[in-house]
């Protein structure tokens, strides 16, 4: 019993310590993707290739004024980001990073802070729950350009978290479990037994929701900066403006968890002959690998018009999630039968 | 539709173009310059901040003409001349401000200048948190040419006007020798 709880406590700091550090590390390598797509160096001033800004910019934004706006529903701007924040940290609970159990300080653990059996459906339902935070704290800022932010980001999250949804649902066909771990273990030996060959259009279709899910370019409207300054947390500042930023950046470490987990593999490695890398490694590559796509797609691809992400999402995205459920449900029981 | 574009919106084509453009730039030679660790190098031509000469034995050139002030678009040159207190042949700048607030650096101040008593330099980075502090009067100028004197040399001699320093013949400009100390 003490056992298990000292164990969960290492695993918890743990996950916390390298989501907070990768969060802030986020922003300073989103910066530099970008300086780089655009020609340019990124920040560079703090620190050996500016790498002390991530450091610098907490103290500037912990250190600033705290301001309320007079007209703004005190209670709720104040709770706001943090109902953003927490159910996006709470989801790594069911994120398995690695494979084998460890040893530290004399306790075996292992590398997820918890295996519940339904998962999958505890991260999309805390997704969910973020959406709140974003809603709430547009709607207390008592300010036009959050209300509008907040009304969009609610349509944009329901509609595209519809299709993700969705597109999970032939890989959990497939697999036959919600629990990460199991979805997990389905997809070892080799690079052709990952689920995105046989789910790919879910994969396309997981890819497309997350970024929208997310708010990201090019689905960002919720915080369109040349129509709508911030959006949601125009009128925020300081610690809480920083809260809302660890959460937009801490669900894309989400998104990209969940589609390395569903789609390829986890912590499998490819090739049976470079099973020597840890796990661990492997899982860090390849959400690193869709961290990096995000920033690659921020830096290609202009925002879309409002009508255009309602449209492509209802018309041509939940279609098709239902079709690839559905061919996907046909596959496998004539192959099982 | 036809099939091409079902297909090419199917497999993202554009969208894949878009991103192999991105992804060249990435690893592309990057075209920042640190500007306070490096900087560039600027040409002789280059018409930064304005100041004031002086002839070799350090007698200040400007003979209170108020050419300058007479020719400067922005109005930012206001001269003050009047007779040399010790040799009273000539003149001189009893009072010389340049503001630099005004001052659009077209350098045709330097051009209306019989005496090549002014000139431009590379400087460009003198900033005040005042407006008085980017007011310069003649002392200031003086000593920002002092500073500066082989960029104010160049700047004229790139820009054709130092020929009657040396030989005295182009036309318009005279050969202002500096006053005899005896």
């Amino acid at each position: 019993m003490l056992n298990d709880l000292a164990s969960a406590v290492i695993v918890i700091v743990a996950v916390l310590f390298v989501l907070l550090t990768t969060v802030a590390y986020l922003t300073y390598l989103e910066r530099k993707v970008l300086g780089f797509m655009q020609d340019r160096l990124g920040p560079m001033e703090v620190g050996p290739w500016g790498l002390l800004q991530p450091l610098a910019d907490g103290i500037k934004l912990i250190s600033k004024e705290d301001i309320i706006p007079s007209d703004a529903d005190k209670a709720i701007f104040r709770i706001a980001p943090v109902i953003s924040l927490v159910p996006a940290i709470i989801s790594f609970a069911v994120i398995p990073f690695g494979r084998d159990s460890f040893h530290f300080l004399g306790i075996t653990t292992h590398p997820y802070i918890t295996d519940i059996n339904i998962g999958i459906l505890y991260v999309l339902a805390l997704s969910s729950v973020g959406a709140y935070g974003i809603l709430l704290g547009g709607w207390a800022s008592n300010s036009k350009y959050s209300l509008l932010g907040a009304l969009r980001s609610a349509a944009q999250v329901i509609s595209y978290e519809l299709n993700a949804g969705m597109s999970v649902i032939g890989v959990l066909i497939l697999a036959g479990s919600l629990s990460l771990v199991k979805i997990e273990a389905a997809q070892s030996g080799g690079f052709w037994h990952w689920y995105i060959f046989p789910q790919i259009v879910a994969f396309v279709i997981y890819l497309i929701s997350g970024i929208a899910e997310t708010n990201r370019t090019p689905f960002d409207l919720p915080e369109a900066e040349s129509e709508l300054v911030a959006g949601f947390f125009t009128e925020y500042s300081g610690m809480r403006f920083s809260l809302y930023y660890l959460a937009e950046y801490a669900n894309m470490i989400m998104v990209s968890s969940i589609a390395t987990i569903l789609f390829l593999g986890g912590w499998n490695s490819p090739f049976a002959f470079l099973d020597f890398v840890p796990p661990f490694v492997w899982f860090m590559l390849k959400v690193y690998f869709f961290l990096f796509f995000f920033f690659w797609i921020r830096a290609t691809l202009p925002r879309l018009r409002y009508d255009q992400l309602m449209k492509f999402g209802w018309k041509v995205m939940l279609p098709l999630s239902f079709a690839n459920v559905i061919v996907t449900a046909i596959v496998v029981y004539m192959v099982r039968h | 539709m036809t099939f091409k574009s079902l297909m090419n919106s199917i497999l993202f084509t554009e969208i894949a173009q878009g991103l192999k453009v991105t992804f060249r730039h990435f690893f592309k030679k990057k075209l920042t310059v640190q500007y306070p660790h490096e900087k560039l190098t600027l040409a002789d031509g280059y018409r930064g901040f304005i100041v004031h000469r002086r002839y070799d034995n350090g007698q200040e050139r400007c003979v209170g003409c108020d050419l300058c002030e007479a020719i400067c678009p922005a109005k930012a040159i206001r001269v003050v001349g009047d007779i040399h207190p010790e040799f009273p042949e000539r003149r001189y700048a009893k009072e010389y401000t340049l503001d630099f607030t005004r001052c659009i650096f077209c350098g045709f101040c330097v051009v209306a200048c019989p005496v090549n008593a002014l000139s431009m330099t590379k400087e460009f980075a003198h900033s005040s948190f005042t407006r008085e502090g980017l007011i310069y009067p003649k002392d200031k100028l003086l000593a920002l040419g002092d500073r500066c004197e082989d960029e104010s040399i160049a700047y004229l001699k790139v820009r054709n006007m130092w020929d009657a320093e040396d030989s005295g013949k182009e036309e318009g400009r005279y050969h202002f020798p500096p006053i005899p100390t005896t």
